[in-house]
């Protein structure tokens, strides 16, 4: 089985295989269970290591071919999972310079399904001109700017580019070419990376989408007959590695992959193994 | 041609490396993702051949919104601030480049509209694929033509069919700019200029019957703020009104103020506009008339005609 892994530099991509990893070889992403490797895995157990240490995993940790080769076994069966793990960045130029990325094209009828990152710190919800004046301008200044009228426009402005469109807006326009190359329906699961630091703390993944953005929630319910999806908030660390808080870390868990935590829509707490397993039930279902 | 072979440690570029210099010419066009580009009336009839949906027209001249009205119909659905959801678009990138500088990206402190120019390739059409409660998904195609066209309408340089877009069109708003009514000195052309274009129109055979139609004044809030200039368009803005009920007694009427300032507390009317947009346009409005002949495809503009 066939799975994409899509979305922008540092979103979360690697170290969220990482981490399954570190649950799949320790027996703690419940149901699934890793039976097999069928390819190396040296670069896997290097982000491990760098979790264990507390440090974010890295693209660079990784080789430049980070492929995800494995067979789990889940209440449906054993499955062969393939992985491969694209650099955001060329996903990134992908859309910036409006050329499909070779790999993702030649593979794309094939996929049997597609994980897609958001961060939740990396999000620029694409903010209107007047709302950069109200956080710049203090009550006084406000005044005198709107007194000003149209002297207070920058004299220069940036051109428009695809890499300012909004994060929401650049995986609708992903998600758009994929469907279009495509001739079946695409099981989607939306993770929302660094779960741990949302904003309000207790909110539910669906809310936080629906709010910050709602062009890409909108879409993806209008489009539920060719993308099937579910969501979940992400925390592959379980807590940022920046903050040093020793009482806090005296209540944490030793080891990286009890430290995981994926909530699903509804903010309930599910299995590390959770959108990996939804994906392949969508792909039975599918072919049954 | 001797001098250059017998050069070989000559810094000067060989052309076998210039031309690797300009890979985007060798790609294959299969493996191009969506251009920011307007759709022409050909891939937008494609469009409305898959699936129903509006096709409107904001009329007006320059500056008066038009691209506005557009952008902020996306805006909203991408600020989650209307009941109309966003189900995608052909055209995303062409409603992000129009909507950039209305954002802080853009290094603007104000929002702002680039004003539309005439596009060598007649792609003057923008695409949104929207989820209605009511209605269902529709294809909405938004006119973004330059005001050139409708000032050349109102000039008698061109005639109506040489707008294609406008004998298809489900929804024609007629666009009285705000900015103009509050400044004494163009205030009386803005009656004026509708009135043209509804003769020009008229004179043609237009607006279809099937085509509803409305009066949409734009940048409201300017208008609310000046007594003067409010007191003078009431008075205007009811002859209009009745003139309109003569060709479509259902006329809309809507006082929008698209981008409101912050500290507006009315509506913006927005949503009412959107509602107008989405509602299925009239069969037949006079019971008298014959039945509806088949819905014309938009044809792709040729050459613009000089008016005899």
């Amino acid at each position: 089985m066939r799975i994409a892994l899509l979305g922008g530099p540092d979103t979360g991509k690697s170290s969220y295989l990482v981490a399954l990893f570190g649950a799949l070889e320790n027996r703690s992403a419940d149901p699934l269970e890793l039976v097999a490797l069928k390819d190396e895995v040296g670069f896997l157990n290097r982000g491990l290591e760098a979790l264990t240490r507390q440090e974010r995993v890295k693209r660079t940790d990784m080789d430049s071919r980070s492929h995800v080769a494995i067979a789990v076994r889940c209440p449906s069966g054993d499955v062969d999972l393939e992985i491969p793990d694209r650099s955001g960045e060329l996903v990134k130029r992908m859309g910036d310079d409006r050329v499909w990325d070779e790999e993702l094209l030649s593979s794309v009828d094939e996929l049997e399904g597609a994980l897609l990152f958001l961060h939740v710190l990396r999000f620029d919800p694409g903010r209107s001109a007047e709302e950069l004046e109200r956080l710049l301008n203090t009550d006084g200044d406000r005044a005198e700017s709107a007194s000003e009228g149209a002297s207070s426009r920058d004299d220069d402005p940036i051109p428009w580019a695809p890499n300012l469109m909004p994060a929401d807006v650049r995986a609708v326009d992903l998600l758009q070419a994929i469907l279009e190359k495509r001739s079946t329906a695409l099981p989607l699961a939306v993770v929302i990376s660094a779960w741990d630091r949302v904003q309000p703390p207790n909110v539910k993944p669906r809310t936080w989408l629906q709010h910050r953005a709602p062009l890409f929630d909108q879409f993806l319910e209008s489009n539920q007959g060719r993308l099937r999806h579910a969501l979940y908030g992400v925390s592959a660390q379980g807590f940022d590695f920046r903050v040093d808080d020793a009482a806090a870390e005296r209540g944490r868990p030793m080891d990286p992959w009890q430290r995981m935590r994926v909530l699903d829509s509804d903010g309930n707490l599910v299995s590390f193994g959770a959108p990996i397993l939804w994906l392949i039930e969508e792909a039975n279902q599918a072919d049954a | 041609m001797q001098e250059a072979e017998t050069a070989p440690d000559s810094v000067e570029p060989s052309v076998e490396s210039a031309e690797e210099e300009v890979p985007f010419e060798t790609v294959d066009s299969s493996r191009l993702l969506q251009a920011p580009d307007a759709l022409t009336a050909q891939e937008a009839n494609g469009l409305l051949a898959e699936r129903p949906g509006r096709v409107v027209v904001w009329a007006g001249d320059s500056d008066t919104g038009k691209t506005t009205l557009s952008c902020e119909l996306y805006e909203r659905m991408r600020r989650g601030e209307t009941a109309l959801k966003f189900a995608g678009s052909r055209t995303l990138l062409a409603l992000e480049q129009r909507s950039h500088p209305s954002r802080a990206i853009s290094g603007r402190r104000v929002r702002e509209t680039h004003r539309t120019e005439r596009d060598p390739d007649d792609r003057e059409l923008l695409h949104i694929r929207a989820q209605d409660s009511k209605h269902g998904l529709l294809n909405l195609i938004l006119a973004d033509l330059p005001g050139e066209t409708f000032r050349e309408l109102r000039d008698h340089v061109t005639v109506p069919d040489d707008v294609s877009v406008l004998r298809r069109a489900d929804k024609l708003a007629f666009l009285a700019d705000g900015a103009r009514i509050v400044d004494p000195k163009q205030r009386s052309m803005v009656q004026t200029g509708i009135r043209q274009l509804v003769q020009r129109l008229t004179a043609a055979g237009l607006p279809d019957r099937r085509t509803a139609i409305a009066l949409v004044v734009t940048m409201w809030d300017l208008v609310v703020d000046d007594p003067v200039g409010s007191a003078y368009w009431e008075e205007r803005e009811d002859a209009l009104l009745s003139e309109l009920r003569e060709i479509d007694p259902e006329v809309g009427h809507f006082r929008v103020s698209a981008r409101p300032p912050p500290d507006w507390t009315h509506e913006t009317n927005m949503e009412s506009l959107t509602r107008w947009v989405v509602a299925p346009p009239p069969v037949v409005r006079d019971p008298r008339l014959p039945s509806p002949r088949p819905i014309p495809r938009i044809r792709q503009p040729k050459a613009l005609r000089r008016a005899s």
